[in-house]
């Protein structure tokens, strides 16, 4: 056949039966934006996560401790050792602040040295520097002078030199600020502590600069500046002034972020690595990108999973969909094929007509599953927008870029999706034998195809749970969650055999209790278990999802909850930022505002908290670093019976001692008495493990210590959140609150109470699991889609059946009656399926993944109502998506309806 | 349109008619053209009548019983069953009027695969509100009246075609309808069987209660009946009673 042919006999169907055409245009579209959302997302949590462990991220090492940062002097040493193939060294220090005088803005302030890297046009980091004229003041001459000459170390000493707090700003920054009014002072807050800037340039980042995410709120500052700024030093040095700021940078030496290193272009790498780790020794890592990137991407990637599970799913529907609609058009066109192979038509040349429909079809889905796509990654993003926000240190968290390639893949993938859903059926329809088709009679050798189909799904369920098994020897989350999903695919593949057996078991029950048209449709189900089967399959695994979902967040709920009410006993909580970032190291504020809460009449006790980040075993687990005596203290007072772990706490404070949460103890094999080590910007620290306590802050574990020895280990004096405790008979009262009100908004902070926390954290809680359900709404909707096309195949197959029923009496009502029974009927097969198949999901979810993901323990807890929920929202749907095919059933001219065979 | 009681009886023994067709045309569309199947063809059917329609292949025939049992409504003309116009009928009325008071065997014997004999016979009173054991003990009055009580509870993958046929008719009779319409009940069966059958629906038709009509291209088939109406290109050809030798 000429492609003409292949053109004139597809096209003209395809626009009869246009409707058909659009369910697999929709599946393969949804299927595709569910993929590109989740490429979106993944992306941009990426680079959101890279950009706040690593902005502006382009050296070819860096000398690192993670969060605990590294001294600034290692910077000289570095370059000191002058180290063959060594370019250049820069330390970086950089956090988030907020500015004042912009409505509060949030910026990220970044601390380099003023060399090579921002001042030249040709600089690693592709900025672009245009001094303000306005700001050209006599000291900086020298340091202009200097530049030109190519003297770039000077430039910097010189930089330093400068009394005023100099800095460039990002272009929309710089507007902003001069729309504002730019007589008013330039103001940077950051820890509670508010300092006045020059701006003396506007720097503008080309696309391709590793500082480009952070184009639009950049403030550049001297490193040595930007420390003061940024690490706020020991009181002696605040109340001393410039002399006690000198003796306090002597006893807490500057640190920065990072140092990066830049090498020739001939450099070894890996040799001048080993040369720099022997340099530093202990105190600090020597790493590459890669490695750098690895222990972020270890963060991120459970979440980019979830997504990606999700994608996946979506498309796995979407190609049983359209492997439905494919059997609808091959079992309506089998006298086309008669006539195609009766003159001649080989069976390639069938194949080669339903494979092109399909393929057809999918690129014109796929093509529209792009933005489709864009417009789901960008409405997740808005839904989460302030918890990103704070999460990041980046505030402006906005979708990535979608590349020509990820496109093009996506739309390669739903093509490839038809045109592999589009086979079975095509090749099924090419193997039936002319005489069979022509005479329009079964062709009966159908054994083949239900041995492929039996091994299919054995190999799959098989294969999967091999993988499950052999977990430990495979790639991370390979054999766990690969291993699911595969005998996931294989036990919705193996749907229409659970379908056989389900109506099996019910059929004397129906048949003794049911109408006529209920059980009708009832044995349709069993007449035709490879196409309702397949869909029932499908809206199985969308159940089978939702309800592991819930289930989890149901066995999570009462723990968490109450472990949420332990923990949080104070009256009042005074954060910077908002609430999100309270839980988080991105708007600290100086220990002082503890002493002042404490010096409030109305105060009993502050307990601070400072949270960090620290790497510990391949991954970053969680550092609380808090006043154990007040936490003790005041709990104690708060819950007369105490808490089990509460004593325990008392024993942390003036030692290197720290308690580790339980989900820290199993995941990472840690006992009591045992040592860990975290890295310290001087270099290792050592702490050894007195105790566990329950804690489900965060999935790799947390660490528990006493703030004031954090302090002195690790050089940080800032703190996050004071919960603060108000005397006895005081909480609660106007008097009070009003105290507090006015405290806080002197300072620019934020205080919530005890309800408002516990209800915040459980609304994050619901939030995250929503997105989950979003997700597996697309899955739903696909599989709904299922249904429709499989009750158009069913309607078309008992066309003769409810014309027979239409002539012999049965009323138009009681004909939709029997074809909606019959999408019910799938949609209760397709949820108790999804719940039989659910059920152990979850467990596995709970038992097998979380534990070895998080070392999280949670009993397996059946979410009765959401279960009835989802049962009740899926069954509907099917019902509902069998409306359509029982209204073309009873328009159908009963004479027609009896020819038809 | 004249009304009903204007017309002249058409046929000498028809004075009560049951089924009457007035000037009644159906037109439908096949593809891009008209296809004028039935084209102005008034006729009568009295209680006790067995009626044969016979005609070429695409005569209009079948198209023409479709029209006499609220299978189908005419394009033009009328189609009466005991006095009620089946045009102004609903889709509903007419779906009752098939269910109690016509019974219809097909060639292709048309019986749901999943039912037992049993089931198939007592379809449509379970359509109604008839008790799932009183339908079936009225089934299988019929099918004994079939000869075939003892294929009750068997499928009909499980029979032969006469047997289907047999049970097709029990269906037919279930009811106690007024009128039983054949749409070439002996097409798919052999020589023998279709005596059988033949035999059988020679039976039905009680004077005074309820009239046969089948539609066969078989002239053998057509000596059963009482009276012959021929159709050529969906115009009435001739139409007189059976002379038995």
């Amino acid at each position: 056949m000429v492609p003409s042919v292949y053109r004139v006999l597809s096209i003209r169907y395809l626009l009869q039966r246009w409707d058909r055409a659009l369910l697999i245009v929709a599946s393969i579209a949804l299927g595709v934006a569910t993929l590109i959302s989740a490429r979106i997302l993944n992306q941009c949590i990426e680079v959101a996560a890279q950009d706040t462990t690593t902005p502006g991220g382009s050296a070819e090492l860096y000398v690192t401790n993670g969060e605990s940062g590294v001294l600034r002097s290692l910077a000289d040493e570095l370059r000191a050792a002058q180290l063959p193939g060594v370019r250049s060294v820069q330390p970086l220090v950089y956090d988030r602040i907020t500015m004042p005088g912009l409505d509060g803005r949030v910026a990220v302030l970044i601390g380099a040295e003023v060399s090579s890297q921002l001042l030249v046009n040709d600089n690693a980091l592709k900025a672009h520097f245009t001094p303000l004229a306005a700001a050209v003041r006599p000291q900086l001459f020298p340091v202009f002078g200097a530049i030109s000459a190519g003297d770039f170390s000077k430039a910097g000493e010189l930089w330093e030199r400068i009394p005023a707090r100099l800095v460039m700003v990002s272009r929309p920054i710089y507007d902003e600020w001069v729309r504002q009014g730019a007589d008013k002072p330039f103001l940077v807050r950051h820890a509670t502590r508010d300092f006045e800037c020059l701006p003396v340039g506007v720097v503008d980042f080309e696309k391709d600069s590793p500082l480009a995410p952070l184009g639009k709120n950049f403030i550049g500052m001297s490193v040595g500046q930007a420390c003061r700024v940024l690490r706020p030093l020991p009181p002696l040095g605040v109340v001393l002034g410039g002399a006690g700021e000198a003796l306090a940078e002597h006893q807490s030496p500057q640190k920065v972020n990072r140092i990066d290193v830049f090498l020739e272009s001939e450099a070894n790498r890996n040799v001048v690595q080993a040369a720099a780790a022997d340099l530093l020794g202990k105190r600090a890592n020597v790493r590459t990108p890669d490695a750098h990137r690895r222990s972020t991407q270890e963060i991120v990637s459970g979440l980019q999973i979830g997504f990606l599970v999700c994608a996946a799913g979506a498309m796995i529907v979407g190609l049983f969909l359209v492997y439905n609609a494919m059997a609808v058009t091959v079992a309506e066109r089998r006298p086309d094929i008669g006539i195609l192979r009766s003159v001649g038509a080989t069976r390639g040349q069938v194949i080669i007509l339903f494979s092109t429909v399909a393929a057809v079809l999918g690129l014109v889905g796929a093509v529209l599953g792009v933005p489709l796509g864009i417009v789901l990654a960008e409405l997740t993003l808005t839904q989460f927008e302030s918890e990103l926000q704070s999460m990041f240190l980046n505030p402006e968290v906005s979708p990535s870029r979608l590349s020509w390639l990820n496109a093009a893949l996506a739309v390669l993938a739903g093509v490839s999706t038809a045109v592999f859903a589009a086979l079975v059926p095509a090749v099924q329809a090419a193997n039936d034998d002319p005489a069979h088709v022509v005479r329009r009679t079964t062709a009966g050798a159908k054994g083949i195809w239900r041995l492929l189909h039996q091994l299919a799904c054995l190999g799959m369920v098989g294969g999967g749970l091999a993988l499950i098994l052999f977990r430990n020897e495979l790639p991370a989350r390979v054999g766990a969650i690969g291993g699911m999903m595969i005998v996931l695919v294989g036990l919705l593949l193996a749907a229409p055999f659970f379908v056989s057996l389900l109506v099996s078991l019910f059929h004397p029950l129906v048949r003794l209790t049911c109408p006529i048209s209920v059980r009708l449709a009832f044995d349709n189900l069993s007449r035709a278990p490879g196409r309702t089967g397949v869909v029932i399959g499908a809206l199985g695994a969308g159940v089978a999802m939702m309800f592991q979902t819930a289930g989890v967040g149901r066995s999570n709920e009462e723990p968490v909850v109450s472990w949420i009410a332990q923990v949080v006993q104070a009256d009042h909580f005074v954060f910077s930022g908002n609430m999100t970032a309270a839980n988080s190291s991105n708007s600290p504020m100086a220990e002082g505002i503890a002493r002042d809460l404490r010096a409030l009449p109305i105060v009993d006790r502050v307990m601070t908290i400072r949270y960090a980040r620290p790497e510990f075993n391949g991954t970053i687990v969680y550092l609380i670093a808090m006043d154990a005596i007040e936490y003790a203290t005041a709990t104690r007072d708060r819950i007369p019976t105490g808490l089990p772990d509460l004593e325990k706490f008392l024993e942390l404070p003036g030692t290197d001692d720290v308690l580790v949460s339980e989900n820290f103890a199993r995941r990472h094999n840690v006992h009591i008495s045992d040592i860990i080590t975290l890295p310290g910007p001087k270099g290792p620290v050592d702490l050894r493990v007195v105790g566990t306590v329950r804690d489900y802050s965060w999935s790799r574990g947390t660490v528990f210590m006493d703030r004031q020895r954090y302090s002195e280990l690790f050089g940080d004096q800032l703190i996050d959140m004071c919960h603060v405790f108000l005397k006895r008979g005081i909480s609660g009262s106007p008097a009070a609150d009003r105290d507090l009100d006015s405290f806080v908004a002197s300072k620019g902070l934020f205080v919530t109470d005890k309800n408002s926390l516990q209800k915040f954290l459980s609304e994050l809680i619901s939030r995250v699991y929503l997105l989950a359900y979003l997700q597996q709404l697309v899955v739903g909707v696909v599989a709904a889609l299922g249904v429709v096309t499989a009750l158009l195949i069913s309607v078309l197959q008992r066309k003769r059946e409810l014309g027979l029923l239409l002539a012999v009496g049965a009323t138009p009502a009681q004909v939709l009656r029997s074809v909606m029974a019959e999408a019910l009927l799938m949609g209760l097969f397709g949820t108790m399926l999804g719940i039989l198949i659910g059920l152990p999901m979850e467990w596995y979810v709970l038992k097998v993944v979380l534990v070895e993901e998080s070392g999280f323990v949670f009993d397996v807890m059946i979410p009765w109502k959401q279960t009835a929920v989802i049962a009740g929202v899926s069954i509907l749907t099917a019902t509902l998506a069998g409306l359509l095919p029982a209204i073309r059933a009873i328009q159908t001219r009963i004479p027609d309806a009896l020819q038809y065979e | 349109m004249r009304p009903i009681t204007q017309i002249d009886p058409i046929h000498p023994v028809a004075p009560i008619p049951m089924l009457e067709l007035i000037d009644a045309t159906k037109s439908y569309i096949q593809g891009r053209r008209t296809v004028n199947a039935v084209r102005g063809v008034s006729m009568r059917v009295a209680p006790g009548e067995y009626v044969t329609i016979m005609g070429p292949s695409g005569s209009g025939k079948s198209t023409l019983m479709h029209l006499m049992g609220a299978l189908d409504t005419p394009t033009g003309g009328r189609a009466v069953f005991q006095g009620q116009d089946l045009q102004t009928m609903s889709d509903r009325q007419r779906s009752l009027l098939r269910r109690d008071r016509i019974g219809f065997v097909f060639q292709a014997f048309n019986l749901l695969p999943t039912l037992t004999a049993a089931e198939n016979v007592a379809l449509p009173l379970l359509l109604g509100s008839t008790s799932r054991r009183i339908a079936l003990a009225r089934a299988l009055e019929c099918l004994e009246q079939v000869n075939m009580a003892h294929r009750a509870e068997h499928f009909p993958d499980e029979m032969s075609g006469g047997e289907m046929q047999r049970v097709a008719v029990a269906r037919a009779l279930v009811a106690d309808p007024e009128a039983v319409l054949c749409d070439e009940p002996t097409g798919n069966l052999d020589t023998a069987t279709s005596r059988e059958i033949l035999t059988l629906l020679s039976k039905l038709p009680e004077p005074g209660r309820r009239a046969v009509i089948m539609v066969t291209h078989d002239p053998a088939a057509a000596s059963y009946g009482t009276r012959l109406v021929k159709i050529r290109d969906g115009l009435l050809e001739s139409d007189q009673p059976v002379i038995r030798r």
